[in-house]
């Protein structure tokens, strides 16, 4: 990992968090059905990741390892992610109202997203430079988004096709997302 | 006593939080690539998920409403941090196999979820059971996707790192996508488009 | 009126604050009694993985940077941890050295090589764990550490060739740098 645009496309396509890692399952099922939902929830993540990877990288560096501590960091990790979701939302409802209703109830959903709190990790067992941290955390974010607009997409024009009942709905959602899967293993060619 | 079993039962068969709640995908998915990983992952997650309850339960009367999530949030991650301690001072081949997904899991959804929406409200032999129930669902539904991926992926099950059945054709020529993450996907959509045609689970 | 307002909002803070005590002791109690056994498991499983390529092997000493080691055995030799740059993360591996003149890299002949950790695809470039592979990597020159494709005595696994040349290029790069740190070990080794 020498250089910021190899991190970022490793971590946006080669190693896309939804379909190479399986984090930020849950809202990625949950939330892909409309387009715009789906990008508004997408830039929520982004600026997550980038706020609480920052915050999460400098606490493990400047106060977990000097203390030698670094057990502690699942702990402080995702209380750190919940207090910035917080305050991002307190801030937003605040500032911008518009934003607010467009993202509000997807706010406090990240919290739980795994995708956050497995960038916090990935930086800090990559042994990242802040730097990196912040391209990486950008690459996450952004791939994430990416395949949940692609999803959204994809399952606005499912909902009208002839799908089998069985399959109607989350079912086919999943066989989606393994051919999207498949298409992003081309990205492993890049770098 | 009913009500006891009602709760353990639940979890498994109507609500179970895998093929019915959707929750706790991510390390269903990206565990499920061999049946000890699902086995240890299981482990885990019942034990955090149990303890949580326990604690939350205990402790439901005394909670602020304002400060709860927190608190569980708090709780969780200590429970999760001292299992995944205690797994990489004892069962370190494990600990390495399931990787990230120990700490993640302080992000389940399925323990929050369950804090939240059972045991702050109920007595402390519900919530138990309910645990139990949640956790063995979420070991059956995890151990099935494990299974057909590692004998379709490898072409061998394996228990405890001891292959216990291969089966001929696939041994040498295992279908690789299975092991692979969108494997994971195939196998989680047939099987609920499976369960919803059996009438085991409703559609839409 | 004041009064039951201040008690409103202090009261919450006061409960979070007393769970987060009781949880931060609880965790250091737990760190405690498993520390000791975690570097245990963590030093056994190092030695493990060197003792694969040093048969009887006694004892062994480290750099202070602990990436470079002189293992004292039947047959005594070198060993060097390398870092590479793998398709999911970073690739640990461990680089068995004969016991050669070091007047540079180009003396070096490879014993053996271990994979330490790694996050590659599993059934694809996990396989740089299998034998197969590494089996390549006995007994061959360090100038002939590249993939054969270019000339070198490494065959790829086909299907995971950013595996492979990251495997490659971990073990190039981290040696070179690492090159006077193991000289420097070998020769305070032999004084003593």
């Amino acid at each position: 990992m020498d250089n910021l645009f190899s991190i970022f496309i490793m971590m946006a396509l080669v190693n896309n968090f939804v379909l190479a890692k399986f984090l930020g399952l849950c809202p990625f099922f949950g939330v892909s059905k409309k387009l715009s939902s789906a990008v508004s929830m997408g830039l929520a993540v982004i600026l997550v990741m980038l706020a609480t990877s920052v915050v999460s990288w400098l606490l493990f560096y400047q106060l977990l390892v000097p203390f030698g501590i670094t057990y502690m960091r699942t702990a402080i990790f995702i209380l750190v992610i919940a207090s910035l979701v917080q305050i991002l939302e307190i801030t937003i409802r605040r500032t911008n109202v518009n934003l607010y209703n467009a993202l509000g109830i997807y706010l406090p959903l990240i919290t739980t997203n795994c995708a956050v709190l497995g960038v916090t990790f990935i930086n800090v067992d990559q042994a990242f430079n802040l730097a990196e941290t912040v391209v990486s955390a950008l690459g996450a974010g952004v791939g994430f988004t990416l395949v949940l607009a692609i999803m959204s997409g994809i399952r606005e024009r499912l909902d009208l096709a002839d799908v089998p009942k069985a399959f109607k709905g989350i079912p086919v959602a999943f066989l989606v997302a393994m051919i999207l899967g498949i298409a992003f293993l081309a990205f492993g060619g890049m770098v | 006593m009913v009500h006891i079993l009602k709760n353990l039962k639940k979890g498994i068969i109507n609500e179970n939080p895998v093929f019915i709640l959707l929750l706790g995908l991510c390390p269903t998915l990206a565990v499920s690539t061999s049946i000890d990983n699902a086995f240890g992952m299981t482990a885990a997650v019942m034990f955090v998920l149990i303890s949580a309850n326990i604690i939350v339960s205990l402790i439901r009367g005394v909670t602020p409403d304002r400060v709860r999530i927190p608190v569980f949030i708090v709780i969780i991650a200590a429970l999760v941090t001292i299992v995944d301690l205690t797994m990489k001072a004892f069962i370190p081949e494990l600990s390495k196999s399931l990787g990230i997904f120990i700490p993640l899991i302080v992000v389940n959804c399925i323990i929050l979820g369950r804090a939240e929406a059972f045991a702050s409200k109920n007595t402390l032999a519900d919530s138990v059971a309910d645990a139990i129930g949640m956790g063995i669902g979420f070991g059956v539904a995890i151990t099935i996707i494990s299974f057909f991926r590692q004998l379709l992926g490898t072409g061998e099950i394996t228990i405890f790192g001891t292959p216990v059945f291969s089966a001929p054709g696939l041994f040498d020529n295992p279908m690789s996508i299975f092991i692979l993450p969108m494997g994971a996907f195939l196998v989680l959509g047939c099987l609920l488009a499976t369960l919803r045609y059996t009438g085991v689970i409703k559609s839409g | 009126m004041s009064k039951t307002n201040f008690r409103a909002d202090i009261v919450p803070i006061l409960f979070l604050t007393v769970v987060v005590c009781v949880s931060v002791i609880a965790l250091a109690y737990v760190d405690s009694i498993t520390y000791e056994k975690i570097e245990t498991a963590k030093l056994e499983a190092f030695k493990e993985k060197l003792s694969v390529h040093f048969s009887d092997m006694t004892d062994f000493t480290s750099n202070d940077a602990n990436d470079c080691y002189v293992v004292f055995a039947d047959n005594i030799g070198y060993a060097v941890k390398t870092i590479g740059s793998g398709y999911g993360g970073t690739i640990e591996m461990l680089v068995a050295l004969e016991p050669t003149n070091l007047s540079s890299t180009d003396d070096l002949i490879l014993r053996g090589l271990s994979v330490i950790s790694h996050s590659e695809t599993p059934g694809l470039g996990d396989k740089i764990t299998q034998s197969f592979f590494l089996d390549q990597f006995q007994e061959v020159f360090f100038s002939g550490i590249e993939l054969s494709k270019t000339g070198g005595d490494i065959d790829a696994i086909s299907g995971a060739t950013i595996s492979s040349k990251a495997v490659i290029n971990g073990i190039v790069s981290s040696i070179e740098e690492r090159f006077d740190s193991l000289v420097e070990l070998v020769s305070s080794v032999e004084v003593s």
